[in-house]
């Protein structure tokens, strides 16, 4: 059997929970809790721990799904999660107030991954929040010399989610199959 | 474009304003998509009535569309229930079409069509049908099949089409600070209103069917008109990223074509990803998208992507259109160096790439 890892990051309330809902193949493990510190004003609960999805690929590949939690006091999730990751994809919620710059602090956080341009970012809440529109996040990226996936996404939507990891998919691995 | 089914005669009600849909001369359909057939339909009415779009069983003219993977199966169908049909050829290489036979190549220029189903009625009136069948069909089709790049050497004029007009109507709202409306003449209501507000939006009054018939149509500036709309109502109307309709606009004029004037040698990079979760994901476009986010030249991407030329030149001229490629002076082609460098091994991400694909 093979285990392999994909990570959902991003800010508090970008959606990472509910993308990987979107895509897991069990119910999704979530270890929320009523938060307790500025959290609270924008959800009644939040990710304390990690989330967890799976995705069984049959012959025994399971690729498995983890959500970091989005406060910075949880930072040392970060590190025991990206061990052994496939990619990282970052959610950036459009409705928070410098959303390019909470970019910024995941993909510096998870910088082995963003140097080897093994990453993909979704924006959530564009409906609600036309700016900064891609454009603009396509110039923020390309001034790191970044060009990765770049997505406008609904993390509600499976559709979505999962045409953003496949995205990543082709930008870690260049020799993938033009049909997938 | 094919359509998935060929058996899509009209309905035998649409008759032309102001004529007589008794006295008009009736076109039954085969294989065309349901976006030609409206834009069709749009066409033979507003042409005075001398043609409709009918049922079979009521037509002198049959309209073949022969890109359509069951044209040949259905018209064969179709010719031995009524053999007095006389064929008339669509399609996008004139070689697929048996001599004899009239063609018109796509992308329609609706007056070339008109004038070839003028032509068509003459002959069906003089008993001249020239009746076509399945054996002198299937051997055009699979020379085409074995060959389906040949027509993605072509370049086309995006001045002609839909996509430019879009473009230059969205610039227009902006430098004006106020909408503008792009409206179907002859057809009050269908249009499209630019709004420069908020970023820019597209408001969408056109049926998802005629706009896309449209978007295939060459010379199309003849067929609109394009006014100022400061108070124009767009209650009801789809809203489109004009970005959006841009990309579907250009993957549907370019047909496997790049832009006139294209320089396959020039080395270009992506300033972003397309966005493909509202956008049309062409054939290959995530490939293409990864390796040209690295850099490369057209002509490099044709040899070596591994994906139909013709994909490769669409995924091009919609990123043209919308304004995404920049010079790259970076070496092209280190995708082939990066393959490999993954944490997990290439087939276990194919595999999960398609399965991400089935749920998708």
């Amino acid at each position: 059997m093979n285990n392999h890892k994909i990570i959902f990051t991003g800010p508090v309330g970008a959606g990472k929970t509910t993308a990987i809902n979107a895509l897991s193949d069990v119910p999704t493990v979530r270890t929320d809790h009523r938060p307790s510190d500025a959290t609270r004003l924008l959800k009644a609960s939040t990710t304390v721990a990690m989330d967890y999805g799976l995705l069984r690929l049959g012959d025994g590949d399971r690729v498995h799904l983890y959500g970091t939690p989005g406060q910075e006091r949880f930072q040392f999730m970060w590190d025991i999660l990206r061990e052994g990751g496939i990619g990282v994809v970052v959610l950036v919620d459009n409705l928070r107030a410098h959303p390019l710059d909470d970019l910024d602090r995941f993909l510096d956080a998870f910088r082995e991954f963003t140097d080897r341009g093994h990453v993909a970012v979704g924006v959530t809440r564009m409906d609600c929040a036309r700016e900064p529109g891609l454009q603009r996040y396509g110039e923020h990226l390309g001034r790191r010399g970044l060009r990765p996936p770049l997505f406008e996404v609904d993390a509600r939507s499976r559709r979505d989610v999962a045409t953003l990891v496949r995205a990543l998919l082709h930008a870690v691995d260049p020799a993938l199959p033009a049909g997938v | 474009m094919r359509s998935p089914t060929a058996a899509n005669a009209a309905s035998p009600g649409a008759g032309p304003p102001g004529g007589s849909a008794a006295a008009a001369c009736g076109v039954a359909t085969v294989g065309v998509g349901a976006r030609t057939r409206e834009l069709l339909d749009h066409l033979l009415r507003h042409d005075g009535g001398r043609f409709r779009l009918c049922a079979p069983q009521e037509a002198r003219i049959a309209l073949l569309d022969l890109d359509a993977a069951d044209c040949v199966d259905t018209w064969d169908a179709m010719r031995a229930a009524h053999p007095g049909l006389a064929p008339l050829c669509l399609g996008t290489r004139r070689d697929d079409s048996p001599d004899g036979v009239e063609f018109v190549a796509k992308p329609i220029e609706p007056a070339r069509l008109l004038a070839a189903i003028e032509r068509c009625a003459r002959r069906a009136a003089t008993a001249d049908a020239g009746p076509i069948g399945h054996a002198m069909l299937r051997p055009s089709l699979a020379a085409a099949a074995a060959e389906p790049a040949e027509a993605a050497r072509s370049q086309y004029d995006p001045a002609s089409y839909l996509v430019q007009l879009a473009i230059d109507t969205l610039a227009e709202a902006r430098r004006r600070g106020a909408p503008m409306v792009l409206e179907l003449r002859g057809a009050a209501r269908r249009r499209l209103v630019f709004d420069p507000a908020a970023g820019g939006s597209v408001y969408v009054g056109i049926p998802s069917t005629l706009l896309h018939g449209l978007a295939c149509t060459i010379d199309v500036r003849a067929q609109v008109t394009v006014t100022p709309g400061d108070a124009t109502p767009v209650a009801g109307m789809e809203r489109m990223e004009p970005d959006a309709l841009v990309w579907d606009l250009a993957v549907l004029a370019s047909h496997g074509r790049v832009p006139r004037g294209t320089d396959p040698h020039r080395r270009l990079r992506l300033r972003r990803w397309p966005n493909l979760t509202r956008w049309i994901e062409t054939p290959g476009a995530m490939m293409l998208a990864d390796r040209w986010s690295r850099g490369a030249t057209l002509d490099r991407m044709r040899r070596d992507a591994g994906v139909p030329s013709a994909a490769v030149d669409t995924f091009y001229a919609a990123c043209c259109a919308v304004g995404l490629f920049e010079s790259s002076g970076e070496p092209a082609g280190h995708w082939d160096r990066l393959a490999g460098a993954a944490a997990a091994p290439g087939q276990l991400l194919s595999r999960l790439a398609r399965r991400l694909l089935g749920l998708a």
